[in-house]
C-alpha cells in the first residue's frame, strides 16, 4: 500500500513536468495538439493525486501503522473525523492536501484556456510534489507498530476539521490568482480579461483565508484556555498577511475591472499574496524565527527557501520588464472619489501587511545585523495595525458616501446624520464612564460606519444580490471591529482560589464553587470543577471547568476545557488551574467585553462571502 | 511617473514611522538558553525572552508554577522559572519548548511574565 502510493505521488509529479512543458511549447508553438496533450496531463495529474491522497487517506482508516504518518498522527482510538484530519496534522500530508486542491483548481480552470496560467499552475504543483516526496508520506517504519501515537489532544477540536483545509485551499486559490497575473505578464495582455478569469478564484480564496483564520481564532478561544484568541504567533501572521493582501486586491482589482485604472497596482497585489503564501509556508517549517509555532526545521526548508527565492525574483524581474507596458486608462484625480478611497484602502491594507511582515521577520533582521535577536511582542502589533485598521473603516465609510470620479458632493446630508449619530453615542460612552482615547475614537468611527453604511443600503433598493455581499461584508467587519475593540481593551483577568462551598466576585458575577468530580474512561481522565454563576443574586448557570489527561507520546498532557457563558455583552471565561487533595481550587477567570460580537460579524462576514457568489442575472 | 512614487514613498515613511515607534516600545531580546547562561554579566532586571524546554512543571500549592527550562539535550543550560499568573495555554507541556519573558533576578531565578509555549501544529518526539 505503502509503495503503491508513493508510486502514485511520483506519477503525479512526472505529469505536472509533462504538463507544465506541453502548456508552454504549446504556447509558444501555437500547437493545438500540444495543448489538447497539456489538458491531459492536467486531468491525468489531478486524478493522480486524488489517487494518492486517498491512498494516505485509506491507510490512516485502515490503521496501517507500518506508516510512520499514520502511526505518527493517529492510533486505532482515535475518532473517524480526527482519523480523516490526519490527512493534513503532519508536514508532509498538508502539503499534499494543498497540492490535491490546487490540482483540482488546475482541472477547473482547464477551460479558461489559458496556457501561460496552466504552466504557472504546474510549475508550482511540480514544486508542491517535490515536497511531498522528499518528505514522504508514505515512509515505512523499520519496525511496524502495534498501535500508533494517537493525535494530539489539543488537535481534537471540530475547528480543526475545517481551519487547515481552508488555509490549505485558501493558498490554492491565491495561487491560482498569482498565476493569472503572471499569465497576462508574459502575454503582455492588460485589459481586464485577466481580472475576470481570476475573480471568482480570488473572492474564494480571500473567503477561505478569512474562515480560516477566524476558525483558528475561535479554536485558540476556546481550546487553549488563556482566555485569548490571536497572539500575533509567526504562524498566525502567515495566515494573516496573504488575506490583508488579497484584500487589498479585491479593492484594487474593482477599480481596475470598472475604471481600468491601479492596472499595475492589481498584478503587484496578486504576485505579493503568493510570496507570502510561499514565505509563510517557509517561516513555518523553518527554524530561522524561532517561532513558537513551528513544524520543525525540516527536510523541506532548503527546497522552500530555494522556491521562495526563484518566485520572488522570478516574479519582480518579470514585472519589473513589463510595468512600462501596463496601460492605465487614466490617473486618479481626486483622493475623495471611490477610486481614491479605493487606492487609499490598498494602501492601508497593503501597509498594515507590511507591518505584520516587519514584525514577524523582525528576529532574524537583528540578528542579520546586531547578531542578537530582539523580538516584538503583540504590544508592537497591536500599537501599529490598529491605528491603520481604524483608518480603514473610515475609509468604509466615506466610501459608501462618494462615487467613482467624483469627489464627495450631494452626500453631506447622510455624512451629517452619521457623523451626529456617532458623537451622540461616543458621548453616551463617555457618560458610562469609558475614557480611554483610543477606545473613544475606535468607537466613534466604528459608530460612524455602521450607520453611513446602513444609510447608504435603504438609499438603493433595487441593488442586485451579489453587491448585497460587500454591504454584508462590510458591516460584518464593524461588527467584528467592535468585538475586538471591547475584549482587547477591556478584558479582566483574576485568579480565585477557593474551597468547596466557597464564593467569590469576578465582576458582576459572584462564584460559588461546589464540589470536585472525577470522571474518565480508557482514553482519557477528566476533573472537573462544578461552579454556580449568580449575579446579583439570581442563579444564572453552572460552568464546570475541565483539566483533562491523556497519554500522547508517552507523557501526560493536561488539556484544559474551558467552560464559558457567553452572552452579547460579555464572556465570563472559567478555566480550572489546579486543586489539591482538599479539593480546594485555583480557578482563572477571564471577562471579555463584547467578544461574542466577534464571532458574530465573523458568521455574518462568511454568509456575506457566500452572497459574492450569487449567480448573475442573464 | 513621479505621482506613483510619490504614493509609494509615502506609504514607506508612514510603515517605517509606525514601525519605528512601535519598535521603541515593544522590543525585548530573545536568547537561546545556553546563549542567555553563556552572558557575562547576564542581564538582571531586563525584560528578556528565553527560549527552551519545559520540564518539571510544579505548582505550590494553588500558587504560581514552577518549572525549569533547558536547552534540547536537557544537560547543560538550565534554569529554573516561576510564573505567577497561573493561566497558560494548554500548548504548554513538559519536553515541548517554550518562549519565556520576563526578568532574570540575581538570585538565579527567572521571574516569568508571559510564557509562549510551541504551539500545537504537532509535536516531534523528543530524542
Amino acid at each position: 500500500m505503502a509503495e503503491a502510493g508513493y508510486v502514485f505521488l511520483v506519477l503525479t509529479l512526472i505529469a505536472g513536468i509533462v504538463a507544465a512543458i506541453f502548456f508552454i511549447l504549446g504556447k509558444i508553438r501555437n500547437s493545438p495538439i500540444l495543448l489538447r496533450n497539456a489538458n491531459i496531463a492536467t486531468i491525468a495529474l489531478f486524478s493522480l493525486a486524488t489517487a494518492s491522497i486517498l491512498v494516505l487517506l485509506f491507510a490512516i482508516l485502515g490503521h496501517h501503522f507500518e506508516i510512520e504518518y499514520v502511526a505518527s498522527y493517529t492510533s486505532r482510538s482515535t475518532p473517524t473525523p480526527y482519523l480523516i484530519s490526519a490527512l493534513w496534522a503532519g508536514d508532509s500530508g498538508s502539503i499534499l492536501l494543498w497540492a490535491w486542491v490546487l490540482g483540482l483548481f488546475a482541472f477547473l480552470c482547464l477551460k479558461k484556456k489559458d496556457p501561460y496560467a496552466m504552466t504557472t499552475i504546474m510549475v508550482v504543483e511540480i514544486f508542491l510534489f517535490m515536497l511531498v516526496i522528499v518528505t514522504n508520506p508514505f515512509a515505512r517504519l523499520s519496525v511496524p507498530l502495534e498501535d500508533g501515537m494517537g493525535i494530539n489532544p489539543l488537535l481534537e477540536h471540530p475547528a480543526m476539521l475545517i481551519h487547515p483545509p481552508a488555509i490549505l485551499a485558501g493558498y490554492a486559490g491565491v495561487t491560482v490568482v498569482f498565476a493569472f497575473a503572471i499569465s497576462a505578464l508574459l502575454e503582455k495582455r492588460f485589459d481586464r480579461s485577466w481580472l475576470d478569469k481570476s475573480h471568482a478564484w480570488a473572492v474564494l480564496s480571500w473567503l477561505l483565508l478569512g474562515a480560516g483564520n477566524l476558525l483558528g481564532a475561535w479554536w485558540a478561544y476556546v481550546e487553549l484556555g488563556w482566555g485569548g484568541y490571536w497572539a500575533w504567533d509567526p504562524v498566525e501572521n502567515a495566515g494573516l498577511m496573504p488575506w490583508l493582501v488579497m484584500t487589498a486586491f479585491l479593492h484594487s482589482a474593482i477599480t481596475s475591472r470598472k475604471e481600468g485604472l491601479l492596472n499595475s497596482w492589481s498584478i503587484g497585489l496578486a504576485i505579493t499574496s503568493f510570496i507570502l503564501v510561499i514565505f509563510g509556508t517557509f517561516i513555518t517549517r523553518t527554524d530561522i524565527l524561532s517561532s513558537v509555532h513551528t513544524f520543525g526545521q525540516t527536510a523541506m526548508s532548503n527546497y522552500l527557501s530555494a522556491f521562495l527565492i526563484i518566485s520572488v525574483v522570478g516574479s519582480l524581474v518579470l514585472y519589473l520588464l513589463r510595468h512600462k507596458d501596463i496601460k492605465e486608462a487614466g490617473t486618479i484625480k481626486t483622493l475623495l472619489s471611490k477610486e481614491g478611497m479605493l487606492l487609499l484602502t490598498n494602501f492601508f491594507f497593503l501597509g498594515s501587511a507590511l507591518l505584520v511582515f516587519i514584525g514577524t521577520i523582525f528576529p532574524a533582521i537583528t540578528e542579520l545585523i546586531t547578531g542578537t535577536k530582539a523580538t516584538t511582542g503583540a504590544e508592537f502589533f497591536n500599537s501599529t495595525s490598529v491605528p491603520l485598521f481604524v483608518a480603514i473603516i473610515l475609509l468604509l465609510a466615506l466610501c459608501s458616501l462618494v462615487s467613482w470620479q467624483k469627489a464627495l458632493s450631494g452626500r453631506s446630508k447622510e455624512l451629517g446624520i452619521a457623523a451626529g449619530s456617532a458623537a451622540i453615542i461616543t458621548i453616551i460612552l463617555v457618560a458610562t464612564g469609558i475614557g480611554e482615547w483610543y477606545v473613544l475614537t475606535a468607537s466613534f468611527v466604528a459608530a460612524f460606519a455602521l450607520i453611513a453604511i446602513l444609510l447608504d443600503t435603504f438609499r438603493r433598493t433595487n441593488m442586485a444580490k451579489r453587491n448585497w455581499g460587500a454591504y454584508v461584508i462590510h458591516l460584518a467587519i464593524i461588527i467584528m471591529a467592535i468585538g475586538i475593540i471591547g475584549s482587547s481593551a477591556y478584558d479582566h483577568y483574576t485568579e480565585i482560589t477557593l474551597a468547596p462551598g466557597e464564593s467569590a466576585n469576578v465582576g458582576n458575577y459572584t462564584l460559588t464553587y461546589n464540589q470536585l468530580e472525577l470522571q474518565g474512561d480508557e482514553r482519557r481522565m477528566i476533573i472537573e470543577a462544578d461552579v454556580s454563576v449568580l449575579s446579583n443574586n439570581h442563579y444564572i448557570t453552572t460552568l464546570k471547568p475541565q483539566r483533562a489527561v491523556q497519554s500522547y507520546w508517552g507523557d501526560w498532557v493536561w488539556t484544559s476545557e474551558v467552560a464559558i457563558r457567553s452572552t452579547p455583552v460579555e464572556d465570563l471565561y472559567l478555566a480550572l488551574l489546579d486543586w489539591d487533595e482538599n479539593e480546594n481550587v485555583l480557578i482563572g477567570a477571564t471577562i471579555n467585553p463584547l467578544i461574542m460580537w466577534l464571532w458574530i460579524g465573523g458568521s455574518i462576514f462568511l454568509a456575506g462571502g457566500l452572497l459574492l457568489f450569487w449567480p448573475r442575472k442573464g | 511617473m513621479p505621482k506613483k512614487f510619490f504614493a509609494i514613498g509615502l506609504l514607506v515613511v508612514a510603515v517605517g514611522l509606525l514601525s519605528y515607534f512601535g519598535l521603541q516600545q515593544a522590543t525585548t531580546y530573545y536568547y537561546e538558553i545556553s546563549d542567555f547562561l553563556n552572558l557575562d554579566p547576564p542581564p538582571y532586571d531586563e525584560t528578556v525572552r528565553i527560549n527552551g524546554i519545559v520540564a518539571d512543571i510544579k505548582r505550590d500549592e494553588l500558587g504560581p508554577i514552577n518549572f525549569k527550562l533547558l536547552d534540547a539535550t536537557g544537560k547543560e543550560a538550565e534554569i529554573q522559572v516561576i510564573y505567577q499568573q497561573g493561566q497558560v495555554p494548554d500548548t504548554f507541556q513538559e519536553g515541548t519548548s517554550a518562549v519565556v519573558e520576563g526578568v532574570y533576578t540575581r538570585e538565579g531565578i527567572f521571574e516569568a511574565h508571559s510564557i509562549l509555549p510551541k504551539c500545537a501544529s504537532h509535536y516531534e518526539a523528543k530524542e
